[in-house]
Formats: structure tokens, C-alpha cells, sequence
């Protein structure tokens, strides 16, 4: 399939008149079983293959994507591309798609069992959360997601990159009267799911979460389970985006070399990373380099594409990462890492005098970018901690925080990471986090 | 193409399914943009497949391919129906779906000029001619786009609908973002987040006028460098354009979804406030406020002829002189209601199966008069334009929304500009401190083209109806 996909990607682009051209292919099966109310109650299955061209003429660039079948299809992409290049006006700044370069080996992406899942397994699967939750007396809803697919670039300088994996995503929120938990796994098998334990862990939020107090909104020391402090971060992280660094619209251009975050906080990208869904090459089919973002708490990196290392001063090399053409966002790390610090998550708990324990973000936005504001709630499993010790459930509050003040602020960094989207992370232990309204649930 | 879809019929009735529907999607996209005195990104998309939604043994199945060849969209149907078996092994009741009349029917929503007939170089020379004039010293990223949407839908049911519907949309927007040491402040035009969006053709972008707003939000976000910070405390608001839609969008569109009410969003997006309890009883907002969920709205980007269950679509009362009165329903979750179907499930694209979408959710004019009338009748107040930031907890109850800019109103006057802009509050708290709402006159339907919701993602385009509205003594000047 590989070889397959990575022809017709070269072929089309050998064929094509233009100065320059670049097809991306990205081909795949992604199964979502979701369930609520202890019942599936949507269950579906997509194969779809899409490509997307970008064709250089002079300085003029075309971009066409489409869902195609076969080789005609990904002509008529082409050619579109090419229209479109025609008549679009030059972009001064651009130089080139990119040269290619040596992509290294990558660590094992593929897991068989993901390969070969049919429905039934997804159901049983499933079943096994449904199986807690009548146990215990809850209500369940959550999903299973199953992806695999296959990324290949080409374009006509040379780079000819080909990468497939498969990914698996298990959520549930266990609901009871007044309360609910929510617990997560994510990874590259189906066993990475971990469904009993998980949905047991949710579970136990929900019964431990009976009868919520209510709290005032004010600075707390919070304990973030690791899936939240991910979420924190991955929303964080654009700001190490080079375009948003060149248009002035990222933190990282008042704190750029600065002591900002604690001593002990570094925080990587990397591609190759097998803790993280690894991703050798970027969508220029450019190795995803190693970057250190926050080394030892100060603030030390960027990541690029082509083009902003081409209009970076003084010019720079990309760091492999280029996001989905017309890739009009700017690159992204997609590879977080938080490197590990000591003691277990209760260890963390028994540090805080009084604060919370938070399980889920939701709704989180940037209030002002620049300043890395942001806004969001808890969700599904907020705890009050005393005298290092978890003494309850609380109704869930608003935070309005000065991200990069926080990260200022850890106290600790857990030493067991877990994976949940971009962000690879232990629990953080942060000092003082600034709640400011509440809620009645 | 109907071919195609009774193709996927047939296979999914012989593999045991007893209720089938398909659909065949055509989508195409164009998109201009232009940044700093030079095009950015010119860019089109399509994408075209098949989506089988099937019921077999009581439980649901869907399955999806973009390849049309007969014997790939036999086997997605088969496919479908083994998944919807699966889905059988945890079924408590059987999956019953309200009646509809099996319609057979063409609906072309055709815009009057149509966007993707007009030259790219003539969009770039319209953007080239915004960024013009938003080169005001001060600003660091000048940014204007174009965009164009073509949606061609075949649906065919096994009850007998044969449904084909087109549907043409236009969007676009400037913004200017000036910076400085440690500050950065956007203006745009007409609404934030890429500006306004409509089922119409060229024509919206004509009556926009972005050029003539050049100028001005490049000044206004310069100014705002330097503007007064807002004040913290509890203070009058007044809410325009794409503002309020937003508002009405977060704080009445999804919680009167009835999937999140009956829990089946439960794990993502979440739940509502609204509970079937409070049906016809709660009081949502002050009597001001009347809202209605619309898909008939001639041009509104949340109008279409049929849903993707064939179900025609409606106006349905949601609050009526403040008293929460109707969900947004479809065909599996309105007999919990007693009722049929009101017609709001919509996919998006042949590779998602449907779910509860709003249509578009519209505050009805009220008796406020003119903007210029709501702004006399306030002593101490805050007037908010476009939309920065937005939060909304999982029940759609805490609210935190960040606009781009407001001004201060002091004894009935606008008195000066205010940097940074928020505020915050509790749902039927709010609405029950809505004490005027413009009329006719100032009534504007705004679209809002990135609604995200479900698993997979679905994103849909939905739109709302308002006229500027005045909200008394709200919390104000939270994140500053
Ligand atoms: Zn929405």
C-alpha cells in the first residue's frame, strides 16, 4: 500500500508542467464507536483517501486538495492546482517547496491489532466499560476511535517520504445523580486503551464526586491530571509557532531567552518520540527535528516551515513542521513533551495545603493570545484537597489565567506521563491558579 | 446519482437492514486571501463520496467511502449493517424513528451572482484594495479573505425519499491586527473570525463594502494600543451584530439541542441546563426576549430545504415571551416529546452521519427601537463589537465572552474607547436582565460557518438572527 500511494503521489507530480509541485496523500480507516446511556448509540466506519497540491509557478502558488478513487482524480487536483497558480498573485516571500532531505528511521507505528478490528471487537470493547457502569450503577457515554492511515509526500525537487500508523482513543465519563469522572487512554494499539481500568477509574471519580460542596472562586494550588494540564499545553503551544512569532501575535516575542517558567520545566517537541503519535516527517516531507521550547524554564525555541525559516531573521532551517497545505495556521509542534520529574501523583496531592484536584478542561480559549490569557472550566471530576489529602467534590469553577505565569508557578512535575492528544505529560502540581466564577454542578 | 445511492439501498436491505438511508455528497471550496499587500493563500477543495446510515436489529450502523465504484459502495452499505449489528449487542429499546412523508423533491438554493464564476484575480484586487487601506502605521498584519462554498446532496431513503438539494454560500472579512511591546489589538469587518457568511452569491460580498472599512478598524486597532483599560464591576451592556449572535448561539442554540438534553453528547460536548422538566415552565429571559429556530430564512447560511433525514425544514418557537418553550429535535430523539421531528439533523459531508444542528436561532426584534436608542436610555454601560474570545461551561450555563472593542457610555452618550473587553455571567440570569432589544430595523442575520460538535468532528454552518440588545447591571472586566 505504501509503495502504492507513494507512486501515485510522484507520478502526478512528475507529470505536472509547473516550475515546482507537491502532492500530500493521506489515506485511512477511522472507526468511532460512541456510546451514552450505556448504550452504542453511534457507530461508524470511513475510508477515505484525499489529496492535497501545491503548485509553484514564478512565485505564484496554487492549492487544490480532493477526495479521489483513482490516478484521474489526482489529475484533476492537478490540473485545478495549476489553474489556480495561473492566476494567483505572487507571494514575494516565497522560495521554494522544500529540498529534500535524509528521513530517519522511525520507531514502530503500526499496531497489527488496529489493522485487523471489526466491529464486534469495537463492541466488546466497549461492552467492557458498559460492564463497569451497570455494575456500579452508572449511566456511561463515551467513544472508542480507531485510525489507521498512511502520509506520504512527494515533490518534484526529490522528497519522496511515506509513514503509516494507527492510533487509538478510549474516553468515558461515568455519570451518577449529582456527579461524574471522566478518564482517558490513548495510544497505538487497541490494548493502549486500557478499557476496564480506565472506565473503573471514571467510575471512581463519580462515585467520589456525591455530593459536591460549593467553593469560592479564588487563587488555589491545582493538582492537573495529566489529561488536563495536555490541554492546558497543546493550547499553549501555538505560540511557538515562528508565523505567529512574525506577525507579533505570540507570547513568545516578549519572553524569547527569558527565565519565564520554573527552573525544572522542559518542555521538547519531537516527532520521533515513541511516547507521542510519532510522526517522522512533517507535511513538506521534512524530518520533524528535535526543539527544545522551554529549556530548564526559560524560553528557547520555535518551530518552522519552509517558509517562515525562509522570511526568519536571519533566515533559518525548517524544523520539520509544516501542517496540512495551504497550511495558512503556520507550523505547530504536534509532539509535546514534558519531561518527568519525581514522585507519584498522590505524592503531588499530599504537597497542597488547600486546592484542587482537576480531572478535565472544557471550553478553554484564548482570552489575549499575546499574553497567553486563557479561559475555561472543569469538568467531570473536580476535587477539593486539604492537608494533602482529596476531602471531596466541589461544583466546577472558571479559570481566567496568565498561562505563562502559571508554568511560573510549578511546584512539581509528576514522574509518570501519560499520552492524550499533541501533549505527552505527567500531573503538574502548580502553586497558585486564578479561578474566577463559579457554577452550581 | 440516485443510481448510486439505491445501489447502497439494496445492499444494506439484503444484508438484513430494515430502515437504510444514503446519501451522495458533492462539496467544493474556494478560498482567497490576502495578507500584508500580498496573496496569501489561493486554494480550492472538493470532496465527494457516499455515506449508508442503516437500522438493523433496532441499533444504528453508518459507514462512508469516497470511492463510487459499485462494488465499494456495496460493501460500505454491508458494512454499515455489520457495524449496526454490533451496535444491536448493547441495545435497551429499539431504535423507533418519528414518521415523516417520504418527499420526493429538487431544492437549489442559486445565489444571484455566483462566487465561483467571479475572477480570482478580481477577488485578490478587492482584498489587495482592503489591504490598502488598512496600511495605517501601528498595524503589524493586514489580512483579508474570500470564500465560496458549493454543496450538491443526493439523500435517498429506504421509505421512499429521493431528495437532491443544492446549496451555494459566500463569505468574507477583513482584519487588521496592530501591535506593540507586549499588546496586540485586532479590529475586523464585518465580524470576526474570517467576517460574515450567507447562502448567497457574489453579491453579499459587494453590499459588504470591505474597502470602505479599511481605514477605520486599522485605526480603531491602533487606538485600542492605548485605549482605556474596562472596568471591573457590574455595569450595563448593550451587544451588536456578531456578538449577540454568538451569544444566542453558545447560551440558547446548543442547550436546546436535544441529543445533549437526552445525554447522548454527554462525553464531549456536553449536556444542557435545559432538562425535559423545564419544557414550557422555565423562565429562560426577561419577556423581551422571544426566539424562534429558523431554516426557512431566505439567504441565511443555517437555511436548507430538507435535512439529512428528510425531514422539511421549519420555524420553531425555542423561547416565547421568555419561557423556554421547544428543542431542536430529530426523527429518533422527538418522540420523547410526544412529538415528530422538527427537522435539525445535518451532517457534515458523505463521511459523518447526522446529528442535532441548529438551524438558525433567531432573537425576534423587540420594541428597543434604533442602536442610537439603546445607547440615550443608558447612564453607565459598555456598547461591545465582534468577538475575541469565547467559553461556555458543559451545561451552557457560565459564560465568559471577550469582545474586540467597546466604548464607554455615560449618561446616554458614548464617552470613549475601552481596550480588552469582556464579560461574564450566568444563562437565564443574563437573558432575565435583557430589558430591550432593537427592532426591525436593526435586524441582521449573521452567520456562523464553524459550529463544532460531535465524534468525529462535524463542523456545520448555522446562523443567527439579532437585532443590538441591552443586558442591565452584568459583570464586566474579568480578564483584562
Ligand atoms: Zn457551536
Amino acid at each position: 500500500m505504501e509503495q502504492e500511494l507513494l507512486e501515485l503521489a510522484q507520478t502526478i507530480v512528475s507529470e505536472c508542467q509547473a516550475d515546482q509541485a507537491e502532492a500530500v496523500v493521506q489515506d485511512g480507516t477511522e472507526a468511532v464507536s460512541r456510546f451514552a446511556n450505556n448504550v452504542l448509540h453511534q457507530n461508524m466506519q470511513e475510508w477515505s483517501r484525499r489529496i492535497d497540491v501545491r503548485v509553484l509557478l514564478g512565485k505564484r502558488v496554487g492549492c487544490a486538495s480532493g477526495t479521489v478513487a483513482d490516478l484521474d482524480d489526482a489529475r484533476r487536483v492537478v490540473a485545478k492546482a495549476t489553474e489556480l497558480a495561473r492566476v494567483a498573485g505572487e507571494i514575494p516571500d516565497f522560495e521554494s517547496f522544500a529540498e529534500p532531505q535524509p528521513i530517519p528511521e522511525a520507531p514502530p507505528a503500526v499496531a497489527e491489532d488496529v489493522i485487523q478490528c471489526t466491529p464486534a471487537q469495537r463492541g466488546a470493547l466497549v461492552e467492557e466499560a458498559l460492564d463497569v457502569a451497570r455494575e456500579r450503577s452508572l449511566a456511561a457515554a463515551g467513544a472508542l476511535s480507531v485510525r489507521s492511515g498512511t502520509l506520504t509526500v512527494a515533490n518534484s525537487l526529490g522528497v519522496a517520504a511515506v509513514h503509516s500508523s494507527t492510533a487509538t482513543h478510549f474516553h468515558v465519563v461515568m455519570q451518577d445523580e449529582d456527579s461524574a469522572g471522566y478518564a482517558s487512554a490513548e495510544g497505538r494499539s487497541l490494548a493502549d486503551t486500557r478499557v476496564r481500568e480506565v472506565a473503573e477509574r471514571a467510575a471512581d471519580k463519580a462515585t467520589l464526586g456525591r455530593n459536591p460542596r460549593h467553593i469560592k472562586a479564588e487563587p488555589l494550588a491545582v493538582v492537573l491530571e495529566p489529561v488536563a494540564a495536555a490541554e492546558l499545553l497543546d493550547m499553549f503551544s501555538f505560540g511557538f509557532n515562528a508565523l505567529l512569532y512574525q506577525e507579533q501575535k505570540s507570547f513568545v516575542c516578549d519572553y524569547l531567552g527569558q527565565q519565564a517558567c520554573t527552573s525544572f520545566l522542559n518542555l521538547t517537541d519531537d516527532g520521533l518520540d515513541p511516547r507521542t503519535n510519532v510522526r517522522p516527517f512533517d507535511f513538506e516531507g521534512l524530518p520533524r527535528r528535535r526543539v527544545e521550547l522551554i529549556k530548564d524554564g526559560a524560553i528557547s525555541g520555535l518551530v518552522h516551515n519552509t517558509y517562515t525559516a525562509a522570511r526568519a531573521k536571519p533566515p533559518t532551517q525548517s524544523t520539520g513542521h509544516a501542517t496540512q497545505p495551504p497550511g495558512r495556521w503556520g507550523p505547530l509542534p504536534r509532539n509535546l513533551i514534558v519531561s518527568p520529574g519525581e514522585g507519584s501523583l498522590e505524592d503531588l496531592i499530599a504537597r497542597v495545603d488547600r486546592g484542587l484536584f482537576i480531572s478535565r478542561i472544557h471550553y478553554l480559549n484564548y482570552v489575549h493570545p499575546r499574553k497567553t490569557i486563557l479561559t475555561g472550566m472543569t469538568r467531570e471530576g473536580t476535587f477539593l484537597i486539604e492537608q494533602g489529602q482529596i476531602t471531596g467534590a466541589v461544583h466546577n469553577l472558571r479559570f481566567t489565567e496568565r498561562f505563562v505565569d502559571a508554568l511560573g508557578r510549578i511546584a512539581a512535575i509528576g514522574c509518570k506521563g501519560e499520552r492524550h492528544g499533541s501533549v505527552w505529560t505527567p500531573p503538574l502540581l502548580i502553586e497558585s491558579f486564578s479561578f474566577t466564577s463559579e457554577t452550581e454542578f | 446519482m440516485y443510481r448510486i445511492a439505491e445501489l447502497a439501498l439494496g445492499a444494506a436491505q439484503s444484508a438484513g437492514a430494515t430502515y437504510v438511508d444514503a446519501r451522495v455528497v458533492h462539496k467544493s471550496r474556494q478560498d482567497v486571501q490576502v495578507k500584508n499587500g500580498a496573496v496569501d493563500v489561493v486554494a480550492s477543495a472538493h470532496s465527494a463520496g457516499i455515506g449508508v446510515r442503516v437500522l438493523c436489529d433496532g441499533a444504528w450502523g453508518f459507514a462512508a467511502t469516497c470511492d463510487m465504484a459499485d462494488a465499494a459502495v456495496m460493501e460500505t452499505a454491508q458494512q454499515a449493517v455489520e457495524i449496526a449489528r454490533a451496535s444491536a449487542r448493547t441495545m435497551i429499546r429499539p431504535v423507533e424513528l418519528s414518521p415523516v412523508d417520504a418527499a420526493v423533491d429538487e431544492v437549489s438554493h442559486q445565489a444571484a451572482l455566483d462566487p465561483f464564476q467571479v475572477p480570482i484575480a478580481e477577488k485578490i484586487d478587492l482584498l489587495l484594495s482592503c489591504d490598502a487601506a488598512m496600511n495605517v502605521p501601528g498595524v503589524a498584519v493586514r489580512q483579508g479573505s474570500v470564500n465560496c462554498t458549493r454543496e450538491e446532496k443526493w439523500f435517498a431513503s429506504s421509505e421512499g425519499a429521493r431528495l437532491w438539494q443544492e446549496r451555494i454560500a459566500t463569505g468574507a472579512g477583513i482584519e487588521a491586527t496592530a501591535a506593540a511591546a507586549g499588546e496586540v489589538q485586532r479590529r475586523s469587518y464585518p465580524a470576526s473570525h474570517g467576517g460574515q457568511k450567507a447562502c448567497r452569491g457574489w453579491e453579499l460580498v459587494e453590499e459588504l463594502a470591505l474597502q470602505d472599512h479599511g481605514k477605520r478598524v486599522a485605526t480603531e486597532a491602533v487606538a485600542l494600543l492605548d485605549a482605556e483599560p474596562c472596568p471591573q464591576g457590574k455595569m450595563d451592556i448593550i451587544l451588536t451584530g456578531s456578538q449577540l449572535a454568538l451569544q444566542v448561539h453558545e447560551t440558547c442554540g446548543h442547550p436546546v439541542e436535544l441529543d445533549r438534553v437526552l445525554g447522548t453528547e454527554a462525553s464531549f460536548a456536553g449536556r444542557s441546563f435545559l432538562t425535559l422538566d423545564k419544557l414550557c415552565s422555565l423562565r429562560y429571559g426577561s419577556e423581551v426576549v422571544n426566539i424562534v429556530a429558523d431554516a426557512t430564512v431566505p439567504g441565511a447560511l443555517g437555511s436548507f430545504g430538507y435535512d439529512d433525514e428528510g425531514v422539511p425544514a421549519q420555524r420553531v418557537r425555542i423561547v416565547c415571551d421568555g419561557v423556554f418553550c421547544g428543542y431542536l429535535t430529530s426523527r429518533e430523539t422527538a418522540p420523547t416529546l410526544g412529538r415528530s421531528s422538527n427537522g435539525c439533523m445535518r451532517a457534515d459531508g458523505w463521511n459523518r452521519s447526522p446529528i442535532i444542528r441548529m438551524t438558525n436561532i433567531n432573537l425576534l426584534p423587540g420594541g428597543g427601537g434604533a442602536l442610537a436608542d439603546l445607547i440615550r436610555g443608558t447612564d453607565d454601560g459598555l456598547l461591545m463589537f465582534e468577538n475575541r474570545s469565547w467559553s461556555i461551561d458543559d451545561r451552557r450555563l457560565n459564560f465568559q465572552f471577550g469582545c474586540e472593542l467597546a466604548y464607554r457610555i455615560q449618561g446616554g452618550e458614548i464617552a470613549g474607547m475601552v481596550r480588552n473587553p469582556s464579560y461574564q455571567g450566568n444563562t437565564p440570569e443574563f437573558w432575565g436582565a435583557c430589558d430591550a432589544v432593537c427592532g426591525e430595523e436593526e435586524w441582521q442575520v449573521w452567520g456562523v460557518p464553524n459550529c463544532g460538535k460531535g465524534e468525529p468532528m462535524q463542523v456545520m454552518e448555522v446562523g443567527h438572527g439579532v437585532a443590538p440588545a441591552r443586558f442591565r447591571q452584568v459583570t464586566v472586566g474579568v480578564a483584562r
